[in-house]
């Protein structure tokens, strides 16, 4: 018994222990070292260092109103999708699903056309009149905002459809027939029944909002920095070693935070992810 | 309190194949109607139109002489009880049947009350704190139909809300279903596809095939009388057997006998249950066979025999038992033949 | 079921947002001017040579090579591993359960970059400089490694096992068991496993940040430094010719396997 899971599980276990927790362990080690001695100064300096603080802004500012942009266009999304039926559903699928496969570069640079100097954005709006001069909105954080929401709605569309598939129409038609509106039907029923779903797209996108590097590289640049943007460039282009090991830890354990708080508020709420 | 009339109804999915067409009924006032047929044959898509999930093509719904057909679900206030009970994963048992009241923005108190007497009445008062993963099939139930006749419907329309239940909760729950039903003396149709569920409790039985209404009575007339074959195969009449009309109630079975029964013009088949053919001791028999199979049914047995007319099946409450391969000889008393003109 | 009409419109709008941008990418990479623009100036396809041109053919067989090995090494690891955490079910098995997902909680970049720390130190340490290629294939085999287990487990999940001591009841041995029944039975979850881990790979962009150098940088990268750089519609060609690899490839899991088994 004993033998076949050592078999079957031990393999991994060295494969997840050489290639993640030694070079995690070393890199925590390298963020508290400071020359030969060990230390907070490397975080210290950190927290004094106002890029880091502005790119910490940023991260929470772009991650907010993406996860609420997806939630508030994904649930509509979804629920219309759940309840289509047969090849139309998947045809509705496939284009949900399709964005995923390809990478954030070909999914992006149809933003930096629509957003850039004289793009369709700024062309649009100066034949609306809202503007007198053709401008640029790439490198701010509403470019990082639209783009990444782009990217990661798919994300939030699957992980609502796959809760609310399990909605039985019935249900709801309980709702209507008590006197319910459709719309009144979708806040008192389809929603709080969807609560798991919810959670676990809360999850994805924040997460993937919060780590997020291609996007924000591509359409914020160095004006609009956020933190998986700033590893990178206190790392390749301006040298700032000391500061990188510190960045990525920090990153990490405020993801491990969100997640936990998440989950946390879930159960605090009774919509946890367990099925009876 | 309301009747209901259904006036040429015509219903389809597609907007080409009308599954109801010419479809009639009319309930009067507090009875409860079942539908009852076989599996496919309309009955849910019947039940769906009159709640308004499905559009009408033509026809009328009348409640009371007022036209439904075109109100939206929301509007129409009937109750309905679903097959899977929809009870709303995300509420207790009191907010259940509390919504409906609440949509109607009946003041706290009162609703209160209302939410509590119903579930007094549906034996749930306990469990109205309770979500309804944690309730058994039969307390859903409950809650389902509390929720469904707290608003005080027109209509209860009911499709197959006992098909989830064990057979002994069945009973119980027909019970309770009929109770509430003559308490608020609501009209109510009921779907199933069990005939003794619908008989025992229905005040009249529609039997439906194929999109239309064969045959529409109370449950006695339809038992000993069906006006076809499909409904006396459905009912229970378990032989039926070809005949030509010799003369005035005279009737020629295939192996050339011929028996009496009462006059009807133009006859194709009679009918007669299992427990009503006699088994003849000695002398003149209308069939000889011998027992192909025997079953035991817990007060009688039920034998299967292959005779001239082909294959007959006849319960006997003797108690002791033929074996395969005996021969039995059978009789059909004139009073117990039914006979089916289609 | 009757749907309403302003979510009809609302919903038509949203996968105007999905697809307009895509639609854009296309007509840009025609340009025949220097620029992304939109609408373009002229039809030309001058774009889509220089999208075949060496660097972006050195960076898809990079990015293919690196992809492939990786989904296979990652299958030949989680696949047991799947097994062992369907079939058992004790507190044991629970907690190593983490372990196997931990690296979901890792940024990709924070992967990249502790990785990265461990080239350096075995440069230095035992002066012995770890070909690029190799440590970015290790990275993206961390990268899959719970999507494989997740994909395959969720096939695992429906598995009887008592099917296991039925095989064995019949004189099937281990090795039988495992390669008539068992492999047999999850090979539609193998082949979406498969897609699925080759096609994380291959557009995989933080993972690889500080670990690819020269003769081993995947096409994604080599695209974003485009991008940075030029801005010029030459990405666009490429971005145009992977989507329809991508459309090939997305056609072909709805004709083998149905969407339902992916994206779960
Ligand atoms: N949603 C639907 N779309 C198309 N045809 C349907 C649909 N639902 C039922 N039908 C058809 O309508 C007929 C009656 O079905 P139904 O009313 O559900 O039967 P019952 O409830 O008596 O079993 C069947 O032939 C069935 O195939
Ligand atoms: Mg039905």
């Amino acid at each position: 018994m004993n033998k076949e899971k050592a078999i079957i599980f031990l393999p991994s276990l060295c494969l997840i222990a050489v290639l993640v927790f030694i070079p995690f362990l070393m890199l925590a080690y390298k963020s508290l070292s400071v020359g030969d001695s060990i230390g907070i100064a490397n975080y210290l300096e950190l927290f004094r260092d106002s890029t880091f603080k502005k790119a910490l802004k940023n991260t929470f500012t772009i991650s907010f109103y993406v996860v609420s942009a997806t939630l508030i266009i994904g649930l509509p999304t979804a629920y219309f999708i759940s309840r289509t039926q047969g090849r139309l559903k998947n045809v509705f699928l496939l284009l949900i699903l399709f964005p995923l496969l390809t990478n954030a570069v070909v999914r992006s640079i149809s933003w930096m056309i629509i957003l850039g100097y004289d793009g369709i954005l700024s062309r649009l709006l100066n034949n609306l009149g809202f503007l007198m001069e053709p401008i640029s909105f790439m490198y701010s954080k509403f470019a990082v905002i639209v783009g990444s929401t782009y990217i990661f709605l798919p994300l939030m569309i699957i992980s609502l459809i796959g809760v609310m598939d399990n909605i039985s129409e019935e249900v709801e038609d309980a709702s209507i027939s008590l006197g319910a509106t459709r719309f009144k039907t979708f806040f008192t029923i389809i929603i709080p029944n969807s609560i798991s779903g919810i959670i676990v797209g809360l999850v994805l996108v924040f997460t993937a909002t919060l780590t997020a590097y291609t996007t924000p590289n591509i359409l914020g640049g160095t004006r609009t920095v956020v933190l998986a943007t700033l590893v990178q460039q206190y790392g390749t282009t301006l040298g700032r070693w000391e500061l990188v090991s510190s960045i990525s830890i920090f990153l990490f354990v405020l993801t491990v935070v969100v997640i936990t708080l998440i989950n946390k508020g879930a159960e605090a709420i009774g919509g946890t992810n367990e099925k009876k | 309190m309301a009747r209901l009339q259904l006036n040429d109804l015509k219903v389809s999915y597609d907007g080409k194949v009308n599954i109801l067409e010419n479809y009639n009924l009319d309930i009067e006032n507090g009875k409860l109607v079942s539908i009852l047929g076989p599996s496919g044959c309309g009955k849910t898509t019947t039940l769906r139109a009159v709640a308004g999930f499905l559009d009408t093509r033509g026809g009328k719904i009348l409640i009371d002489d007022e036209d439904y057909s075109k109100t939206p679900i929301n509007k129409r206030n009937f109750g309905i009880v679903f097959q899977s009970y929809a009870l709303f994963p995300n509420m207790t048992v009191y907010e259940n049947v509390a919504y409906g009241l609440k949509l109607r923005k009946v003041p706290v108190e009162q609703r209160e009350k209302q939410v509590l007497d119903i579930l007094e009445t549906v034996e749930m008062i306990s469990f109205k704190d309770r979500k309804p993963e944690n309730l058994s099939g039969g307390q859903r139930q409950r809650v389902a139909l509390a929720r469904a006749l707290v608003i005080s419907p027109k209509l209860l329309l009911l499709d197959e809300p006992l098909s989830n239940l064990d057979a002994k909760l069945r009973i119980e729950m027909r019970a309770q279903i009929k109770k509430m039903q003559q308490k608020y003396k609501i009209t109510t149709i009921l779907i199933t596809h069990d005939q003794e569920e619908c008989f025992s409790i229905s005040d009249k039985v529609a039997i439906m095939n194929n999109g239309k209404i064969e045959q529409y009575d109370t449950p006695e007339n339809i038992y000993s009388s069906p006006n076809s074959i499909f409904v006396a195969d459905f009912v229970g009449f378990k032989n039926l057997l070809d005949v030509t009309k010799v003369g005035n109630g005279l009737y020629r079975l295939s192996n050339g006998k011929e028996i009496k029964a009462e006059d009807v013009e133009n006859p194709k088949k009679i009918a007669i249950r299992p427990q009503n053919i006699a088994v003849a001791q000695k002398g003149e028999s209308l069939i000889e066979g011998h027992i192909k199979v025997r079953t035991y049914l817990g007060d009688s047995y039920q034998y299967e025999v292959d005779s001239d007319l082909g294959d007959i099946v006849v319960n006997t409450s003797d108690s002791i038992a033929l074996n395969t391969g005996d021969t039995i000889k059978l009789n059909f008393p004139e009073s117990e033949i039914c006979v089916l003109t289609d | 079921m009757k749907k309403s009409k302003i979510l009809t419109i609302f919903v038509f709008m949203v996968f105007f947002y999905l697809v307009y941008p895509l639609f854009i990418t296309v007509v840009a990479s025609f340009n025949s001017n220097d620029i992304l623009t939109f609408p373009i100036e002229g039809f030309s396809l001058k774009w889509y040579k220089s999208a075949f041109s060496s660097s972006y053919l050195s960076g898809f067989t990079i990015s293919f090579q690196v992809g492939i090995l990786a989904t296979i090494i990652s299958l030949i690891f989680g696949v047991p591993v799947a097994y062992g955490l369907a079939k058992y079910n004790d507190k044991f098995t629970n907690r190593i359960k983490n372990i196997f997902f931990s690296p979901i909680l890792i940024p990709g970049i924070v992967l990249s970059y502790s990785l990265f720390l461990c080239w350096v130190f075995i440069a230095k340490e035992f002066d012995m400089k770890l070909p690029k290629f190799f440590v970015l294939m290790l990275a993206h085999i961390i990268i899959l490694f719970p999507y494989t287990i997740r994909v395959i487990g969720g096939a695992f999940d429906k598995f009887d096992f008592l099917i296991e001591d039925a095989a064995t009841s019949l004189g099937a041995s281990k090795k039988d068991f495992i390669l008539h029944i068992l492999l047999p039975s999850i090979t539609p979850a193998i082949v979406s496993a498969s897609v699925l881990s080759f096609i994380t790979s291959f557009n995989n962009i933080p993972i690889s940040i500080f670990l690819y150098g020269r003769g081993a940088t995947p096409l994604p990268i080599i695209m974003m430094q485009d991008v940075e750089k030029y801005g010029n519609p030459g990405v666009a060609a490429v971005s145009v010719v992977l989507l329809f690899i991508t459309i090939g490839i997305t056609f072909l899991i709805e004709k083998t396997l149905g969407l339902n088994n992916y994206g779960r």
